[in-house]
């Protein structure tokens, strides 16, 4: 009975292709926005900081307000169960290079090098700077500046060597650069102070106990474990990203439905004919609907599939040619794109199953 | 008595498009038995054959088809009495084009009910027996018309149904296979114990009717119209 209402061939091709393209579309967006959140996660997420001590009013990296004293990260580390504790200062830096004289806007990280706890979660290629006057930059962002390790690249109009790559460390948008704590002074202007110090706990130091102890001592910070603090990050840059995100998925999942509901209207108006001598014959409508059904709903899992197959297949072709863009995808977003499709493609099929039930079966004694 | 209609009366359209297409037709066909309904276009043939299988209800009479009346059915229940009772030849074959010869035939004996072992064995034996057998695994859009009809006789009777309706069977074909169809609608249904009901103005298919009837402005005469 299936095969008896399934669209011809061609229909069929075009409908998938377009299920498909609608489905790498949305597929695409939202394995950018996981390597975006990939990004700021691996580095705020790294197991080298227990507790992020910041200014009040600041509960992210991405955006923050206000400074702390730098001497500040000499108290905290004689607080009871802190292991280590570093200032770190990020701003926003322009940097150039001789093949990019187009300055480009880099997230700039000064910390203590090579061993300090603000340093890159990973390294793509070379070192970290082991001596002032080198920086580690981000891979993507070494790509667009066209510099490699060993090369010289301006950082507000100061020459750095560039000591190694990074990963983990791209944000779409923008990109980390890691400075030493001098550097980093110079670079923005600012001394003697910090955005945020990280706290490296001692092993068997009870994280809120200390959290509470820093709390204790000095009134004016924040303090907030890892998991908080990667959750307000990937808050913060999903903020800018998701209604977009909303949105495309929407524009994709409504113009595949109406693809959909496209063919299952030509399937009940090409097959009318057929449908009305599977009834004389004494076929049910609701098994003939079951088919169109099915038929739709076939559709659908086949071009979301393929659309998924297609964006893992993206994902490790732009790993392997290009740092620039990071596509992140996953199972479960392929499952909810596959669900959502699912779900709009069975109510535009509604329309033209309705119109099922004005088939006469006698329709099949016309010649 | 395999089709009793008694009294049918049956208007089709609305309003000022209303036409009186069945008016008080009675007419009984038994199992083997051939009758050959004639009449001009628009005699109300086509209708007459709606209300035999149940597929349109009359505004008035009985239909009794294989010992039950189908007008006292539920639509869920003339369903299905049609599907098992009932075999159709249509006047372009209507085969289903997305399905193989083998698999048009053995759509009808899935809608029956008949188990697919079963109805296996019957579409190969019809097949054969039609002299289609080598063409089973094609496609309708290869066969021939003459070929398309055989494979709607096998369709009609794979399920072994009571009553076989066929309307103006030969119409499109050419003469040598309109005569080739018409021998083996005939021939099987004879054999399976069928009562058939040819809606046709076709010359060829009198000499293997049991009894001629016409049709004419809705009416029934004992005579060809």
């Amino acid at each position: 009975m299936r095969r008896a209402v399934r669209s011809r061939i061609v229909r069929t091709a075009i409908a998938v292709s377009g299920v498909t393209v609608s489905a790498l579309l949305v597929l695409v967006l939202v394995a950018g926005y996981r390597g975006v959140t990939a990004g700021v996660e691996s580095y705020v997420g790294q197991d080298r900081i227990d507790l992020w001590v910041s200014p009040p009013g600041t509960d992210n990296l991405i955006r923050s307000s206000g400074l702390l004293p730098a001497s500040l990260a000499c108290g905290l580390a004689r607080i009871a169960g802190v292991a280590a504790a570093d200032p770190m200062l990020r701003g926003f830096v322009s940097v150039s290079s001789a093949t990019q004289p187009r300055a480009m806007t880099l997230l700039a990280v000064g910390c203590r090098l090579p061993d300090g706890l603000g340093v890159p979660p990973r390294l793509a290629a070379g070192s970290l700077p082991a001596r002032p006057g080198e920086v580690t930059l981000d891979r993507a962002a070494a790509h667009r500046l066209g510099v490699r390790v060993g090369d010289s690249v301006t950082v507000n109009l100061k020459r750095f060597r560039v000591a190694g790559l990074s990963s983990g460390t791209n944000l779409l948008a923008t990109q980390f650069i890691f400075l030493d704590g001098p550097s980093a002074e110079q670079a923005t202007g600012v001394f003697n102070r910090a955005s945020f110090i990280g706290v490296k706990l001692a092993a068997d130091a009870d994280p809120a106990a200390v959290r509470r102890r820093i709390l204790e001592t000095y009134e004016d910070v924040q303090v907030f474990d890892r998991a908080e603090w990667v959750r307000n990050n990937a808050n913060e840059v999903a903020a800018g990203f998701r209604p977009l995100l909303v949105l495309i998925t929407a524009v994709g999942t409504v113009s595949a439905a109406v693809l959909v509901a496209l063919l299952v209207q030509a399937v009940v108006d090409d097959r009318r004919q057929d449908i009305a001598v599977l009834l004389a014959l004494g076929a049910p409508l609701s098994v003939v609907a079951r088919s169109v059904v099915i038929h739709s709903a076939s559709l659908v899992a086949g071009g979301a599939c393929l659309g998924g197959a297609l964006t893992l297949a993206l994902a490790a072709l732009l790993r392997a040619t290009t740092p620039l863009l990071e596509l992140a995808p996953r199972v479960t977003d392929l499952l909810w794109v596959l669900a959502a499709f699912g779900l709009a493609g069975l109510l535009v099929t509604l329309a033209p199953l309705l119109r099922l039930r004005r088939i006469d079966p006698a329709e099949a004694f016309r010649p | 008595m395999t089709l009793i209609l008694e009294h049918i009366s049956k208007t089709r359209g609305q309003g000022r498009h209303a036409v009186q297409a069945l008016r008080d037709v009675s007419l009984s066909l038994a199992a083997g038995e051939l009758v050959l309904l004639e009449g001009p276009s628009g005699s109300g043939k086509t209708t007459l054959l709606s209300v035999a299988a149940g597929l349109l209800l009359a505004d008035s009479g009985t239909v009794e088809l294989a010992g039950r009346r189908l007008d006292a059915m539920d639509p869920g229940e003339r369903r299905a009495w049609r599907g098992r009772k009932v075999g159709f030849v249509f006047q372009r074959a209507n085969l289903l084009e997305g399905l193989s010869v083998h698999d048009n035939v053995l759509v009808a004996a899935a809608i029956a009910g008949v188990a697919p072992r079963a109805a296996l064995a019957e579409a190969d034996r019809l097949l054969a027996e039609l002299g289609i057998a080598e063409l089973a695994d094609r496609m309708p859009a290869g066969l021939s018309g003459g070929e398309e009809h055989r494979v709607a006789v096998a369709r009609a009777l794979v399920h072994r149904p009571a009553l076989l309706l066929a309307d103006e069977p030969t119409a499109s074909l050419d003469w040598h296979s309109g005569r080739q169809v018409a021998e083996a609608m005939t021939t099987l249904a004879r054999q399976e114990d069928v009562a058939v009901l040819v809606a046709s103005h076709d010359p060829r298919l009198g000499p293997f009717a049991s009894r001629v009837i016409g049709l004419a402005d809705g009416l029934l005469t004992p005579e060809p119209a």
